[in-house]
Parts: C-alpha cells; sequence; structure tokens
C-alpha cells in the first residue's frame, strides 16, 4: 500500500469509528484528543487499526505513537 | 457463575453453567438479562484468571468497563446448560477485549463485546 | 431475583417514557459477599438490573432488554461511598416497536453508568 493511500485509509476509518469530521485530522494532532479517546475507547481504535490493517500497536509502542504523523509511520513500516 | 471451564488457551476458552432455580439472576423461571451478562463477565474472568494461573502469577480482581453490542435473542429456562464461548481480542494495559456467544444447545442466547479492567495489586 | 440491592427514594416521571428516580443502595446485600470479599464493589450487572426497574416504574410496565448498544461503566460504584444516586430515563419509541433507552446512573459531577439499549414492553 502507498503511504498517501494508507494515510487516506487511516484517516477515513478512525474518522467514522469515532464520528469526527476528517478534516480535524492533521498529522501532527494529537490522536487521543482530536478522537476524544479515553482508556476504553484508546482499545477500540487498536482493535481497530489490528482488524483493517493487520498491525498490533504493541502497548510498549503505544505511549510513542501519540500523533497522526507517528501512527502512519508505525503502520507503514509494518504493512 | 461459572461451574466448568471447558477449554482454555491463551486466546479463547470455552465454559459452561447449569442454571439453578436458586441463582440470583433466575426470574419466573427464566435466566434473566444482567444474568447472562454477569455469567459472560465471569466466564472472561476465569479465562483471564486461567492465564494468570498459567504463568504462575495470583488472579486480579475484574471489572466490566463497558457492554457493546450485545444482543440477547432469549432468556434461558431453569436447568438449561449453557456453554459460552469467549474469545481475547485484544489486551491494552490493564483492559481486555472480549468477544462472547453464549449457546443453548444450537441456540444463541446471547452475543456481546465487552472490555474488563484487570486491577493490579 | 435480587430484591434488596437497592430503594426507591422518589421517582419523578415527566411522562411514561421519561424520568428522573432517586434511590440508595443497600450495603448488606447479599451480592457484596462475592462481589468482593472485602471491597463492596457495586456489580456492573446490578446497576443495569436496578435502571431496567427504574425504566419499568417510569414507564409503569414490564420491560425486556433486547439488546445493548452500549453500557459504559465509568466510574466504581461502591455501596459505602456512594450510597445514593440518581437514575435518568429516556426511552424513545422505535418504528420496529421496540424502545431506544438512553439512561445514566449518576450523582453530582459522577457518572456511574451510561447505557444505550432497546427494550420492548412484555
Amino acid at each position: 500500500m502507498e503511504k498517501q493511500e494508507l494515510i487516506e485509509k487511516v484517516n477515513s476509518v478512525l474518522a467514522e469509528e469515532f464520528e469526527v469530521e476528517e478534516s480535524i485530522i492533521t498529522p501532527e494532532a494529537n490522536i487521543k484528543t482530536t478522537l476524544q479517546l479515553d482508556s476504553l475507547s484508546l482499545v477500540d481504535m487498536v482493535a481497530l487499526i489490528e482488524s483493517e490493517f493487520g498491525v498490533k500497536i504493541l502497548p510498549a509502542d503505544l505511549a510513542k505513537v501519540q500523533t497522526f504523523e507517528a501512527l502512519y509511520d508505525y503502520l507503514a513500516e509494518r504493512v | 457463575m461459572v461451574d466448568v471451564v471447558w477449554s482454555a488457551t491463551e486466546t479463547e476458552a470455552e465454559t459452561g453453567l447449569t442454571i439453578a432455580s436458586d441463582n440470583i439472576f433466575v426470574k419466573d423461571s427464566l435466566f434473566s438479562e444482567p444474568g447472562l451478562i454477569e455469567h459472560i463477565a465471569q466466564s472472561a474472568a476465569a479465562f483471564a484468571g486461567y492465564g494468570t494461573f498459567a504463568r504462575g502469577e495470583s488472579p486480579k480482581l475484574g471489572y466490566i468497563g463497558e457492554i457493546k453490542d450485545c444482543i440477547i435473542n432469549c432468556l434461558p429456562e431453569v436447568g438449561s446448560e449453557l456453554r459460552t464461548h469467549i474469545q481475547l481480542v485484544i489486551e491494552v494495559g490493564s483492559i481486555r477485549l472480549i468477544k462472547a456467544e453464549v449457546r443453548v444447545g444450537e441456540k444463541i442466547a446471547a452475543t456481546c463485546q465487552m472490555k474488563i479492567f484487570l486491577k493490579d495489586d | 431475583m435480587i430484591d434488596d440491592y437497592f430503594t426507591i427514594l422518589r421517582c419523578s416521571p415527566d411522562s411514561r417514557l421519561k424520568g428522573k428516580v432517586r434511590v440508595r443502595l443497600n450495603p448488606d446485600c447479599t451480592v457484596y459477599a462475592g462481589h468482593f470479599p472485602s471491597e463492596p464493589v457495586s456489580p456492573g450487572v446490578c446497576n443495569i438490573e436496578m435502571v431496567r426497574q427504574c425504566a419499568e416504574l417510569v414507564h409503569n410496565h414490564t420491560l425486556r432488554i433486547n439488546s445493548i448498544k452500549q453500557c459504559r461503566l465509568t466510574t466504581l460504584m461502591t455501596p459505602l461511598l456512594h450510597p445514593q444516586a440518581d437514575v435518568n430515563i429516556d426511552m424513545q419509541a422505535k418504528e420496529d416497536g421496540y424502545y431506544r433507552l438512553v439512561a445514566a446512573i449518576g450523582e453530582g459531577e459522577s457518572v456511574y453508568l451510561t447505557l444505550k439499549a432497546d427494550v420492548s414492553d412484555v
């Protein structure tokens, strides 16, 4: 998958699941604040990423994946 | 509210419960909705307990954090044998996301997704 | 069925679909012997059952829970520290004959449970 294609897919699945406008998702934005995730919905995000992209974000890595940019990079290395 | 763990691995488990007439969730000879949900939660706890036991750790307290997309098709009668399949979807920190299916014979009584907080102490 | 989990202090229905019920939890209820020994925590499922009974009271009719779209148990509720709470009931009739029930258990700023479920008259 091309990186741009990956970015678009990430944005669209997250926007749909967490009911936000796709336009508020920018590379430097913080994922948790943008999608209004608490500890419970963060689990939904990890499960969704795994089912859509086949990539399991390891708990140790989760702390490092703060922005959308970091998430795209994390997935691009593993998809 | 779990009589038996039929099988358990790191990622799934199969549990059983026969509905006794004196079960606190029985009303008018039927096992009520909260009873089905509690049975799922306790099956998930037994499954988590099996994992900690297998790793030589002591079991943890667990609380239901969220119930999602839970469909209750029927209320099992007293005497029914429930057979419940629990699948671990993902574990993030102290939260486990599981999927559950409760069957009575061939019939699916309930399906559910649940998030469980495991308390470290 | 457990019949000593809570008592109703006040029921203020706005209609047969909407209202607020003030409840008090009973710390001596038998569920706390198991949930958990030496650490009483109000079981989530008992709170769901309490919501159903409060909805039945407002609706003045027995209700069955057919499905739970989402139920979040955001803050632990304990009978000793949080003995009283308000149960908010808001039901809307749907086209399929069910009601969409949106409910919450809370006290002041604390929200212990939020529920979105489909229920029906029995």
